[in-house]
């Protein structure tokens, strides 16, 4: 039951890390302009480049990372690093409405802004090089973790519309602002694991 | 297994310079400038700029290899600095939104803005600095500074179909990736620092 125990507490993580509540706001804001079944096709096809870029990052980010000569403790503290920032960005800023994206963005969001940076941002990027080391988890887990994760961020973000109308706005936020905080503490345990890799 | 040693540093680094002079991130702006030349007068005006460019990097590593000299920074000091100076420009690739392309091409001049500082900046002199220090042969500073600006001419060459194909957007998402590197090289060389400072470490 290790396996299982394992593939449930990288799924949590993952999806802690991609928050699809969090980028309600956000997909909400950009497919404004679009028919609700017209939503759902652009949520779908930008999930699928997301899991392509993300599955590419798995598989090859690892061998390019090993020409630099970068180590594993320094891809968990600069994982960590970056996470933390953005934690924090999650816990104290004001929950991005989409009203701030021109014109030009709300015509057609290939590629940016949903599937990256949103989905695929650089935390689930660096969390991914991190894991496809395969010191804390086999290839499968990761794998299985990354699918389940994109599973349940496809489904909630396809009824995005109805979980807004649901929990509205201020709700939204003090979920944010709670993953927030939580991503505050796996960013640190981040840090902390990468340090004692290089010192001890 | 010497002269294996000296071509990774050579790629190493010349990927690492490559991703600090970060042509795919300046090229909304150069495309601005250039937008109004013909084909003919664009392509003069890339090599032109580029050459002054290579110019400007190569007298980096002179000027860095001198700054080193004239300071005697230990070798801890050097890593630690470097480190956290690099994290700090990674964070602004990462972190920052696209630079001001308007402000940036109303200049119209050679040499400002595209060769110095949107190519050779002061990221890159400062980087060259910090290995200037750590990699002591000459010719693998040349050979790496060389090559990642032969990457950054292909880029800016082909930048129209570069910029038609990805777009603003795109650009800003492959400078983000790009900042993510960053990041991790200037981690590795901080902890690098603090493992030569404790004397003990396992990277």
């Amino acid at each position: 039951m290790d396996v299982l125990n394992d593939i449930i507490k990288l799924t949590l993580l993952f999806l802690i890390i991609i928050d699809p509540f969090g980028n309600i706001p956000l997909f909400v804001g950009v497919l404004r302009p679009f028919s609700v079944n017209q939503q759902r096709a652009i949520i779908l096809r930008e999930m699928l480049i997301a899991l392509g870029v993300m599955l590419i990052f798995f598989f090859f980010g690892n061998g390019f990372l090993e020409s630099l000569g970068i180590s594993d403790s320094s891809l968990q503290v600069t994982g960590g690093t970056i996470l933390f920032i953005i934690a924090t960005d999650m816990v104290f800023s004001v929950p991005f409405n989409g009203s701030e994206l021109t014109e030009e963005e709300k015509k057609d969001p290939m590629i940016v802004p949903l599937a990256i940076p949103a989905i695929a941002g650089p935390a689930i990027l660096a969390a991914l090089t991190v894991y496809s080391s395969g010191l804390e988890f086999t290839p499968f887990i990761v794998l299985s973790s990354l699918m389940i994760t994109w599973v349940i961020s496809t489904a909630v973000l396809l009824v995005s519309p109805l979980i807004k109308k649901a929990l509205g706005t201020v709700a939204l936020s003090a979920v944010e602002q709670l993953f927030g905080f939580f991503v505050v503490l796996i960013s640190l345990d981040m840090i902390i694991a990468g340090l004692q890799r290089a010192f001890f | 297994m010497r002269h294996y040693v000296v071509m990774t540093s050579i790629t190493s680094l010349a990927i690492i310079f490559f991703l600090i002079i970060d042509p795919l991130g300046t090229l909304p702006v150069f495309h601005e400038i250039v937008k109004k030349k013909s084909d003919q007068q664009r392509l003069m005006f890339t090599f032109i700029e580029l050459l002054i460019a290579l110019f400007a990097m190569i007298s980096f590593i002179f000027v860095g290899k001198l700054i080193v000299y004239i300071l005697d920074i230990s070798k801890t000091t050097t890593e630690m600095a470097g480190g956290v100076m690099l994290f700090l420009i990674a964070l602004k690739m990462i972190f920052s939104s696209k630079e001001n392309v308007k402000e940036w091409s109303q200049e119209q001049s050679y040499v400002v803005p595209v060769a110095i500082p949107l190519l050779a900046g002061p990221s890159l002199l400062a980087a060259l600095t910090v290995y200037a220090k750590l990699e002591t042969t000459l010719f693998v500073l040349i050979s790496a500074i060389f090559i990642a600006w032969a990457l950054s001419l292909v880029v800016y060459l082909f930048g129209k179909n570069i910029y038609g194909l990805i777009g603003d957007k795109g650009l800003l998402a492959c400078q983000r990736l790009m900042g993510l590197l960053i990041a991790l090289v200037a981690s590795e060389l901080f902890l690098q620092g603090v493992q030569d400072f404790l004397g003990r470490g396992n990277l």
